[in-house]
């Protein structure tokens, strides 16, 4: 009887070898899918929203107009009206040769119009979505979402796939921008509604860049942070590797001095209540380097040295204090979570949740210290 | 002999327990309740889980070849060991049914989004059949095998997203309130589950003398696993937890956080790797939760071939699993039904009938001290 059993049990065993191996089902197979590199939603005109896709092709070919559809080296767009992204994946899936794909995904683009309009319920249906990666990244685009996918399309990356991932890469060595992820953004939304934000993207001529960060209120884009308020971001929420910065030559306000920046220590924030408002203290430590400077100011003597320490200093404090007061004071963003450092000081939720903090936050007022120093004077210390 | 555990096959199947519960996303429920204040919950619940643990291991020793079963007709002879029995055989039925959907779920959103659900359904069942044939030696081997590939995929959800935690999500460190933390947060401590099993274990055991080794070696590592799996869901997050995350997720937590382990820009999206690795581990924990119900059933009417029992126990949680198969049920079964009915059975029912038939074996054994005299 039990040698009957394991031979059932064998024979049972080898078949299932094939049907678990996916051979029976050739739905599943890799050549019958369409893999999206990146989603555009824009507003539409007689439907909610327009949705394009770019996706992954070998194959070259010309635009074909008429199909709405304009074909490149590397990547195919589609584009469809709908009214939700399922929906518009559906009506794309009933003209397209194959399935579309979202697993690879790596980037999510608004328009900014759509983005006023609130952008919760397609975050949401994103959020939720199995195939898409939670590390994909959402962007504001200053035109549109499809905009922006043509343009990357055109450009010269072969793979338009890496394009968007240089764009997440970049932003480590330029400051210029933020890389906010899906779940991170989808968690904001539900948990801490103040804190959302995004890349900004603008769309000149042919070029797509990062051009700093777009501040939500709520699911609603409320306003744009420039370059250096990103830099100023990255530098209190320790994601800075290294930025270049111009200043004005303290000795010469006409001349310009080229500075590299890095962070030397992890910034200290303390953040405490000071009347019932909230006072926050931020300390920096960064190291300098020159690369490029002036006839003006000697480098390499001690004087000259300190007076071009205080400058960049002076410089770094001021757009710090001018990041903050503007995402508190302007848009009421708690983009760079205070809140959680405000939290340190209470044992439970229902202790903190008597401050106000989001009603309080807009009132808040900053102490910025930054102590920097020059540690790279270049290969020549004057031109 | 061949079935006997020893105490390394002893302690691999009671872990096992928490990591399946763990892949299950139980660890959700528990913060769900009690927010960043979750970790202080279960140190403190574990705290309390601890000395019934040390009463169980003290009141074991004078029952060194006695499971709760056999003490049960001790208490109140053979209608409470019936009883006893057919509550102990519900609760596994619940709990086979519950882990069951909750994994075919997973599994379909990860492998087969498009397939019948009956078609994965049956694959697995099959599978959990003929471990049942072969009775419990095949589920102290593989469990034995697994564990530690099991131990570290948990791990690997602490450390393999590492860059991207956001320490301050840990506090408040009293969560919501002390109310909700201490309070009402006591309902968490049906986490602590796997102490059922020791009422059973002795019995089951090579060397009698292992039993609290393994006790509170398992204990330990399970609180541990524990902790590693909360404080990756709460560190997950980019925001402290101020709300329920099941009403926002419709995904298993768990399953979010393996979706963000990513080694470099080479290998990203590896949660079908660890349900892969995982889906051994439930198929374990179904077929010890299966064995137990056989294991009682033949304790209740003593069969004289015990494992011809698991094709008409498992058809009948098949037919249980198709006639339920809504998610929705999935969630009440376990957040509201098993819950409440494994702290009940665990730190009550369980716990008094061995506290009874403790005195009750010491008041016998008086009164024979007494004849003899």
């Amino acid at each position: 009887m039990r040698k009957l059993q394991n031979k059932i049990f064998l024979l049972i065993s080898f078949f299932l070898i094939f049907l678990l191996t996916g051979c029976a089902n050739s739905e599943e197979n890799l050549e019958n899918y369409y893999y999206v590199m990146a989603i555009g939603i824009d507003k539409g005109e007689n439907t909610k929203i327009n949705l394009s896709v770019q996706i992954a092709s070998n194959s070259s070919g010309s635009q074909d107009s008429d199909s709405g559809s304009s074909q490149q080296n590397s990547s195919n767009i589609y584009s469809t009206p709908c009214n939700s992204i399922d929906s518009g994946i559906s009506i794309l899936n009933n003209y397209l040769s194959k399935r579309i794909n979202i697993s690879h995904c790596s980037a999510i683009i608004f328009s900014e119009e759509l983005g006023r309009e609130g952008i919760k319920n397609y975050i949401n249906a994103l959020g939720n979505n199995p195939e898409i990666r939670p590390t994909c990244n959402i962007m504001i685009s200053s035109t549109t979402g499809l905009d922006v996918l043509e343009k990357i399309s055109n450009s010269t990356e072969v793979f338009s796939s890496r394009y968007y991932e240089f764009i997440k890469s970049s932003t480590k060595y330029t400051g210029y921008s933020v890389t906010p992820e899906l779940s991170e953004f989808f968690y904001c939304l539900n948990f801490s509604k103040n804190s959302c934000f995004a890349s900004y993207i603008t769309v000149s001529d042919e070029v797509v860049q990062n051009t700093g960060i777009a501040v939500f209120d709520g699911d609603k884009f409320s306003g744009q942070l420039s370059v250096l308020d990103s830099i100023s971001y990255a530098l209190i929420t320790d994601r800075l590797e290294s930025a270049t910065i111009s200043i004005k030559s303290p000795k010469d306000e006409d001349k310009l001095i080229d500075v590299s920046i890095k962070q030397a220590k992890k910034p200290e924030i303390e953040c405490k209540l000071v009347n019932n408002y909230p006072f926050i203290k931020i300390k920096t430590s960064l190291e300098y380097g020159i690369l490029s400077s002036t006839y003006e100011i000697d480098t390499d003597s001690e004087d000259g040295n300190l007076l071009l320490e205080r400058a960049i200093n002076s410089y770094i404090q001021e757009i710090i204090s001018n990041f903050l007061y503007e995402i508190s004071h302007k848009y009421d963003a708690d983009i760079c979570n205070f809140k959680n450092e405000i939290l340190k000081n209470y044992l439970t939720l229902e202790e903190f949740e008597k401050i106000h903090w989001n009603e309080i936050y807009k009132d808040s007022y900053f102490e910025v210290s930054v102590d920097g120093k020059i540690e790279n004077l270049g290969m020549f210390s004057q031109e | 002999m061949k079935n006997k555990l020893n105490i390394f096959e002893a302690i691999s199947i009671i872990i096992i327990i928490t990591v399946a519960q763990i892949i299950l996303d139980f660890p959700e429920y528990l913060v769900d309740l009690t927010g960043s204040g979750t970790i202080v919950n279960i140190l403190f619940l574990a705290i309390i889980s601890l000395i019934f643990c040390i009463i169980i291991s003290k009141i074991f020793k004078n029952f060194s070849n006695h499971d709760i079963i056999d003490i049960s007709e001790i208490v109140g002879g053979n209608f409470l060991k019936f009883i006893i029995s057919i509550i102990f055989i519900v609760f596994l039925f619940i709990t086979v049914v519950s882990a069951i959907l909750n994994f075919l779920y997973l599994i379909r959103n990860v492998y087969f989004p498009n397939s019948n659900s009956l078609f994965i359904l049956s694959i697995f069942m099959v599978a959990i059949l003929f471990t049942c044939l072969k009775g419990f030696y095949p589920l102290k081997k593989s469990s034995s095998l697994f564990i530690g590939i099991f131990i570290l995929s948990i791990i690997c959800l602490f450390f393999g997203d590492n860059g991207n935690f956001n320490s301050n999500n840990l506090i408040p460190i009293f969560g919501f309130n002390y109310k909700t933390t201490f309070g009402l947060g006591f309902a968490n401590i049906f986490i602590f589950n796997f102490i059922l099993i020791y009422f059973f274990l002795m019995p089951l055991i090579s060397k009698k003398n292992d039993y609290k080794k393994i006790l509170f070696s398992s204990f330990g590592i399970n609180i541990v696993l524990l902790l590693i799996s909360i404080a990756s869901i709460l560190l997950y997050y980019p925001a402290p937890i101020t709300h329920s995350l099941s009403k926002i997720n419709t995904m298993s937590t768990i399953l979010l956080v393996t979706r963000r382990i990513q080694i470099s820009s080479f290998l990203s999206q590896t949660d079908s790797i660890f349900v892969f690795i995982w889906s051994f581990a439930i198929l374990n924990y179904i077929s010890f939760l299966i064995n137990g119900i056989i294991y009682i059933l033949n304790k209740l009417f003593k069969y004289e071939n015990k494992e011809r029992l698991s094709l008409p126990v498992i058809s009948i949680i098949l037919g249980c699993v198709i006639f339920v198969s809504r998610i929705i049920t999935v969630e009440f079964l376990e957040n509201i039904i098993f819950k409440y009915y494994s702290i009940i059975l665990t730190f009550g029912i369980s716990f008094i009938i061995l506290v009874i038939g403790y005195f009750k074996n010491k008041m016998k054994g008086s009164k024979n001290e007494k004849i003899t005299k």
